[in-house]
């Protein structure tokens, strides 16, 4: 029993080795094995789900340890990953088939998967953080394994991951300076002492990071453009966002994190890019893009929903991951078979099952009742309603302009009149049918994953619910935006209807387009200014040690040789002074 | 005993056959190579053979009686063997690699003899437990540094080497000042005198500030850093030894062996080394940022890593020294292959000037690999060895009760990434400057096998670092005097 739980991470690392070293030309053996890889582990995970296992390994000295444990919860978000990367396997068959650099896509998965997978089962920090470190170089490789030029995208992506990556190690070395032990069950600790708040604080940058929350956003857009589709469903989607749940619900149980003035300033920073995220939605050229933005927007909610630290939202925030990634990967499944287009607009006629499977994400994604995501916002506005009013007047907002945005490009793809007709073969449509379907089924059968989520959470307690009202409230905002998609699109032949005039007054779209207000842009002048100044200062030394120090010998050295003058009386004088002053410093 | 005489032999044996190297040269060239490698080799076979027992935590003392307290004192704990392991396994692969990139070269008989000749010097500061010997050791090194610096005779160079010579001379200087008011208080130059004589905290701050003063300069610590970076002008294998791999960590070597269980200094002391290292760390960074020669953005990149190495050691507690102990592993390793594979890049694109590389990643693919692997151990990124390092000293200093130094340093490390990533790019990824004329060479040669070898270590250290760990807690308890 012990060792299966090492499986987990090893036998994906196999498989990626196995498909890094075997040759090209066994092409399509290596991607038959991917597929079966993904499956298998898969499956392994399933099989594994709802068992409680801790296994402890001897690492080394410090009381250090490798811990694993598993349990019911882990095993749920496990499930989540290992589903859309075998969808993500599924979709490259055909869609990365032009592609030379596919072998090392899927290499590349297998170790992420390797990755998350210890990231999610271990139980010590130190592990913990190795496999979330670990996970950017699968991150730089799939980013570079896409056709297009994208070194300085993988730079800049790694750049940011790897940031906010040390900020989750300072936190953790703070926890184990107050903690003194790096296994995450027996750390206990309050969230009132400047460095529990500091630790805290740095451990949430660290799963913001991994949520897309601004300002850790900013090579999200421009790898939905420039990298695969199966890598912004894998990594970005699924993966990243998987992490970054697990990270906070680690730190909510690590600390005891009731809300308090810390979690409430955190969560206004993620009300803050929740908004702002959803707002840059409204104003994108790009489908794609436009995704990402309602990604970073969503990620950003369920951080404020999780901050909540109401075991209710926190529910509503894991059931919102899954539902989250269903609808989103059904769609960028969907934009990824609208490649072939030119003007990213296809008929909804000769289009069925697109058409069909996009409602149905859609569908989810805005909130229709009977839907996943509906359910999974109910639980969040429920939870979060009890701690802050205006907190969740925010959400209802958020969610608002995200629906707005994608009901907007909605009438754009398929209701334009030069819409395409696309060839898809069927495993491209696999994945989009199949996550369409379960954003139905997670919506139909919700008893089971919120059972299961509610009965995880640590400190769960049934509250009352609120319910009707948010349900009204939540419909209202439905049909709200709705009627404001039907009325621009019929009206004005623009699906955004008057969001569009609060767009381009509040400036966004400029905000958007230009790169001076891009954070990692920021950084790296600030960078630049901070060496600048530092290259100067070390120049001044330099100067220092080369001329200063140097002439100021050479003038003493002159001194001497001139009052060197052979002189014997001179001498007999420096004699008699020396001899006076060793005297004088005796006496 | 036959400890004792392999203690002697891993000092003597460079030392004194590195004098017979220019001999066997006028004979022959392979010859007088293959001894060198031989010498190097042996030296790391015999260090070694002590792994056995000083790994279990057997500590090897030798002691010779010389007049006015001038005793020769060897002492080899698990600490000094790692150091002395480290050392003299980047100087063999050093040495191995010189075969190929100074063969086009003159004065190579001078060159073999000076690098042995500073190994065996290195040694002699490991295993050395009188501070007088110490110093002697350490003045060797100077010149044999001073020689090597200067090695392409050019006036520009020697005014370099020189420069090198006069700061960490004169810092060296006032260390020895330092050891004799230290004496006068203990009564002796041997270290275990002085440490039963020495109440903690009560050493004199000036002895401790001079001491400071040679260490920082040997350690091209701020304000003394400037010639490491002008250093670059050596040989490539040269900077790697000087830079990377001995003569740097013979400072963080020193300050970790006197100012920890040895000497303990008063918490002013300690909050003005936090200081110094912080700005050290924070300029060298910055610099690294700007410039645009390669080995002197490497060269900053050192004086900025071993502000992370002083961290471990200042901090006072067992877990960062230990994690210390490794960074000083890691770092050898991972920035010896650094500069090493410099060394290939400006064989090939004869400059160093990165803004005149650029895609360089197709040319030179096995060095581009190996660059790679030791860029991410410098950097901190698992599955690497530096990744630990530099998580536990920064885990020791929190612990040790300095969360904001701590923090400090996760910054720090932000500039490592930004600088590193810079450099890869610039030289790897970028577009290919027109201008720049590549000659592909031979892909298994000496030089290619030396990085790679480096950069496959520091993968190894980092995947066995549980192991590792394990014996430099046990070099922890020993200097802490817990075992």
């Amino acid at each position: 029993m012990s060792m299966i739980m090492l499986y987990f991470i090893l036998i994906p690392l196999l498989c990626a080795a196995i498909l890094f070293v075997v040759p090209e030309k066994y092409g399509k053996l290596k991607k038959v094995f991917f597929i079966l890889s993904a499956l298998f582990n898969l499956a392994a995970v399933c099989l594994y789900f709802g068992k409680n296992v801790f296994v402890n390994y001897d690492w080394t000295s410090f009381n250090f340890s490798m811990s694993l444990f598993m349990s019911g919860f882990k095993g749920f978000l496990l499930i989540i990953p290992a589903f859309f990367a075998f969808l993500t396997a599924v979709f490259t068959i055909s869609n990365m088939k032009d592609n030379p650099k596919a072998p090392l896509f899927n290499a590349s998965m297998m170790l992420a998967i390797a990755c998350v997978n210890g990231a999610i089962i271990t139980d010590s920090l130190i592990f913990l953080l190795f496999f979330i470190e670990a996970l950017a170089i699968p991150f730089i490789l799939m980013i570079i394994s896409s056709v297009n030029n994208n070194k300085k995208l993988a730079i800049k992506a790694f750049a940011i991951t790897a940031v906010a990556d040390l900020f989750l190690m300072a936190g953790i070395a703070i926890i184990y300076s107050i903690a003194g032990t790096m296994n995450i069950s027996e750390i206990a600790l309050e969230l009132s002492a400047p460095s529990q708040i500091a630790a805290f604080t740095f451990i949430i940058i660290g799963a913001a990071a991994k949520l897309g929350v601004m300002p850790f956003h900013s090579w999200m857009p421009e790898a939905s453009e420039k990298t695969s589709v199966p890598f912004m469903v894998f990594m970005a989607t699924a993966a990243e966002k998987v992490l970054g749940v697990y990270i906070v619900i680690v730190a909510l149980n690590m600390f005891d994190a009731a809300p308090c003035n810390t979690t409430l300033i955190l969560m206004c920073f993620a009300a803050f890019s929740a908004v702002l995220a959803a707002l840059l939605a409204n104003s994108q050229k790009s489908f794609k893009r436009m995704l990402v933005y309602t990604s970073i927007s969503q990620g950003s909610f369920m951080l404020a929903a999780l901050l909540s630290g109401i075991p209710l939202a926190i529910a509503g925030a894991i059931l919102h991951l899954l539902a989250h990634t269903a609808y989103k990967s059904s769609l960028f499944f969907g934009a990824g078979i609208m490649d072939n287009t030119k003007s990213e607009t296809i008929s909804y006629k000769n289009n069925p099952y697109i058409f069909m499977s996009f409602i149905l994400a859609i569908a989810s994604f805005i909130g229709v009742p009977f839907f996943a995501a509906f359910y999974s916002k109910e639980l969040i506005y429920d939870g979060v309603i009890h701690l802050n009013v205006i907190l969740f007047s925010v959400m209802v907002i958020v969610t608002f302009f995200c629906s707005s945005a994608v009901l907007n490009w909605f009438g754009k793809i398929f209701f334009s009149k030069d819409g395409e007709h696309v060839e898809y073969p069927i495993s491209s449509m696999i994945p989009v049918v199949t996550t369409a379907l379960l954003c139905v089924l997670l919506g139909v059968f919700k008893n089971i994953p919120s059972h299961i989520i509610e009965n995880m959470i640590i400190r769960y307690e049934y509250q009352e619910h609120t319910h009707v009202a948010l349900v009204v409230i939540s419909i209202s905002a439905l049909v709200f935006v709705l009627l404001n998609f039907i009325i621009g699109f019929k009206k004005y032949k623009n699906g955004l209807g008057f969001v569009s005039g609060i767009i381009s007054k509040l400036g966004i779209n400029k905000l958007d387009a230009s790169d001076a207000a891009d954070p990692y842009n920021i950084a790296v002048l600030s960078y630049k200014s901070f060496g600048k100044a530092s290259f100067d200062f070390d120049s001044a030394l330099n100067w220092i040690y080369d001329v200063l120090i140097v002439k100021t010998f050479l003038w003493i050295s002159f001194v001497f040789r001139k009052i060197h003058n052979g002189s014997l009386p001179q001498y007999v004088l420096w004699t008699l002074c020396g001899i006076a002053i060793i005297i004088l410093f005796f006496v | 005993m036959l400890n004792e005489i392999i203690l002697i032999l891993i000092i003597a044996v460079p030392v004194v056959f590195s004098c017979a190297l220019p001999l066997i040269g006028g004979f022959s060239v392979t010859i007088r190579n293959l001894a060198a490698l031989f010498l190097a080799v042996i030296t790391f076979g015999l260090c070694l053979s002590l792994a056995p027992s000083v790994f279990c935590g057997e500590i090897i003392n030798f002691y010779y009686s010389l007049p006015l307290g001038f005793n020769f004192v060897l002492r080899a704990d698990a600490f000094a063997l790692i150091c002395a392991l480290a050392s003299s396994l980047v100087s063999a692969v050093i040495v191995l690699y010189s075969f190929e990139y100074i063969k086009p070269y003159k004065n190579q008989n001078e060159y073999y003899f000076i690098v042995l000749l500073f190994l065996g010097s290195m040694m002699g500061i490991i295993f050395s437990a009188n501070l007088i010997f110490l110093y002697v050791f350490w003045e060797m090194t100077a010149l044999a540094s001073w020689r090597l610096i200067g090695f392409f005779r050019k006036d520009d160079f020697i005014r370099r080497a020189n420069k090198a010579f006069m700061v960490t001379a004169a810092g060296a200087f006032l260390m020895l000042i330092g050891f004799i008011i230290i004496a006068e208080q203990a009564g002796t130059f041997d270290l275990q005198g002085i440490r039963t004589a020495i109440a903690p905290g009560t050493v004199k701050n000036i002895a401790v500030i001079l001491i400071l003063c040679g260490i920082f300069a040997k350690s091209a610590t701020f304000p003394f850093h400037t010639w490491l970076a002008d250093a670059g002008v050596a040989p490539s294998p040269v900077t790697a030894l000087l830079h990377a791999a001995v003569l740097v960590k013979i400072g963080v070597y020193v300050y970790a062996r006197l100012f920890n269980g040895i000497i303990i200094p008063s918490e002013e002391m300690r909050l003005a080394v936090f200081l110094i290292i912080t700005l050290s760390a924070f300029i060298a960074g910055g610099a690294a940022l700007i410039d645009k020669d390669i080995k002197r953005i490497i060269a900053f990149s050192t004086v900025s890593q071993l502000a992370f190495i002083f961290l471990g050691f200042a901090a006072g507690v067992p877990l960062a020294f230990a994690a210390s102990t490794l960074f000083i592993l890691m770092h050898s390793t991972a920035k010896a292959g650094l500069f090493l594979s410099a060394g290939i890049i400006e064989h090939e694109t004869h400059t160093k000037d990165i803004t005149k590389m650029g895609g360089l990643l197709k040319v030179i693919p096995i060095t581009a690999c190996a660059f790679i692997l030791c860029m991410m151990s410098v950097i901190g990124i698992p599955p690497l060895g530096g990744f630990f390092s530099k998580f536990l000293v920064i885990t020791g200093t929190a612990q040790a009760g300095y969360t904001a130094v701590a923090f400090i340093f996760v910054i720090a490390a932000t500039l490592t990434l930004f600088y590193m990533l810079r450099l890869f790019y610039k030289v790897f990824l970028a577009e290919p400057q027109t201008s720049l004329h590549t000659s592909k060479s031979g892909i298994w040669t000496p030089m290619n096998f030396s990085v790679s070898f480096l950069a496959a270590v520091s993968l190894i250290f980092g995947l066995c670092f549980g192991k590792l760990m394990t014996i430099a807690e046990l070099a922890a308890n020993q200097v802490f005097g817990i075992l």
